[in-house]
């Protein structure tokens, strides 16, 4: 696969670079100028991608490395994590699916950065238990467990009655 | 656990809705299903967690990508090496330089001699720049809500409520006084001010409009969208300081 093959791929996978950056990163600002590191740091390093693996593994593996440094090098951890009193408003007036939304965010905001990754790769990008473990460099198990107490936390915080209108 | 499921068996639940059983596995865990009504309790609950995460973030894959990600892909460009470098980038051109000063100094010159006369009423070209399909807030209007405290004019402009709004970014209603007048709302994005609502008001009765205050003139409808929108109570006159310090980020 050619280079601009290459480029073209990652080209169709910014929506979903978007959505996993979205639930590593709180901001939105911050999201985009995580896709923006990711997509840079690819395009350095693009001849260590290997054909026949999953580029959307390498690319969400690449992104939660630019997330790390990212940490370290704020070195103020509370500069990243989201308002507490984020997940406060549930009942807004506003459509059914944007309370969804809200409260599913501020929910997640919660969780600790490992357990938020597990769910999101899982979860929401559908990746199987093999390259999710692959993408955060763990074993199968600390995901599946990372998994289990992730999704323990969101349903106390959501509550059965809130997840779905 | 509490649910009548024990670890174990929540550890299939949980591979059963991951998609990662198959074969007999599949089949034993359904036909346990089948005689086990708390499982199936358990299992609903995880099948809506599951479906709300994902109707939470599917919208992200609907929103205009932005030039900054696809430029990327579409021309080399110099790498990026920190969170903080990209936002200095991408500030570029917002920042301190006298072309960005000697801008704002033209765009209020504009403001003041021409009010509305050479402009389309609506939306308001004075304030507001369409970027990417939404509306960024002009030199002007920028450097009011980047500056000034709510009640605090600068050339046409003055500041109203200053709030956090959900999600985490300062909004600002402002009132807007030309020839004609509008209020309205504008939210930090990044390095911009995007505009949020912008709506005409009517003329001041029996004077002039300098004399409208920030908070009284904001129309009923801004209002309740700021109400919708915020976070917490509005910014008093030091929290607007402190956040004015920080660039309006958070």
């Amino acid at each position: 696969m050619s280079i601009e093959d290459l480029r073209h791929r990652i080209a169709e996978l910014l929506p979903r670079l978007r959505r996993f950056a979205r639930t590593v990163a709180w901001k939105p600002e911050d999201a985009d100028d995580l896709v923006q590191m990711t997509v840079e740091r690819a395009l350095k390093a693009i001849d260590q991608w290997q054909e026949g693996t999953r580029l959307d593994s390498w690319l969400f593996r690449i992104m939660k490395n630019a997330w790390i440094d990212e940490l370290r090098a704020r070195g103020r951890r509370d500069e990243v994590l989201a308002p507490e009193e984020a997940g406060e408003h549930v009942g807004v007036n506003e459509t059914g699916s944007l309370i969804t939304r809200l409260s599913v965010e501020s929910a997640m905001a919660r969780l600790p950065d490992e357990q938020r990754l597990a769910v999101s790769l899982v979860l929401v990008e559908g990746l199987p238990y093999k390259e999710a473990a692959a993408v955060l460099g763990v074993p199968i198990g600390t995901l599946t467990s990372r998994l289990a107490r992730g999704r323990e936390t969101l349903q106390r915080l959501l509550g059965d009655g809130e997840l779905v209108r | 656990m509490s649910n009548g499921v024990d670890e174990s068996m929540m550890a299939v639940l949980h591979a059963y809705v991951d998609g990662e059983l198959d074969g007999p596995a599949r089949a034993d865990f359904e036909a346990r299903l089948r005689q086990d009504p708390a499982l199936q309790r358990v299992l609903v609950r995880e099948q809506r967690l599951h479906e709300a995460l994902g109707l939470a973030y599917a919208p992200v894959l609907d929103e205009p990508l932005p030039a900054r990600l696809t430029d990327l892909l579409t021309k080399p460009q110099a790498a990026v090496l920190s969170i903080a470098q990209a936002r200095a980038e991408r500030g570029q051109g917002f920042g301190r330089t006298w072309s960005y000063w000697g801008g704002i100094a033209a765009s209020l010159v504009l403001g003041v001699v021409l009010g509305r006369q050479l402009l389309p009423p609506s939306p308001d070209a004075n304030l507001a720049l369409a970027v990417d399909g939404s509306l960024a807030a002009q030199a002007g209007l920028a450097m009011a809500l980047d500056e000034q405290l709510s009640g605090q004019r600068l050339g046409a402009i003055t500041p109203g409520l200053s709030f956090v709004a959900k999600g985490g970014a300062y909004c600002r209603s402002f009132v807007s006084e030309g020839d004609s007048a509008s209020a309205g709302l504008a939210c930090r994005d990044g390095a911009q001010w995007r505009l949020r609502q912008l709506l005409p008001l009517p003329a001041a009765p029996g004077g002039s409009p300098q004399f409208r205050t920030a908070a009284t003139a904001l129309p009923a409808e801004l209002l309740q969208r700021i109400d919708e929108l915020r976070e917490g109570d509005t910014l008093d006159a030091e929290a607007e300081r402190q956040a004015r310090a920080r660039g309006w980020h958070r």
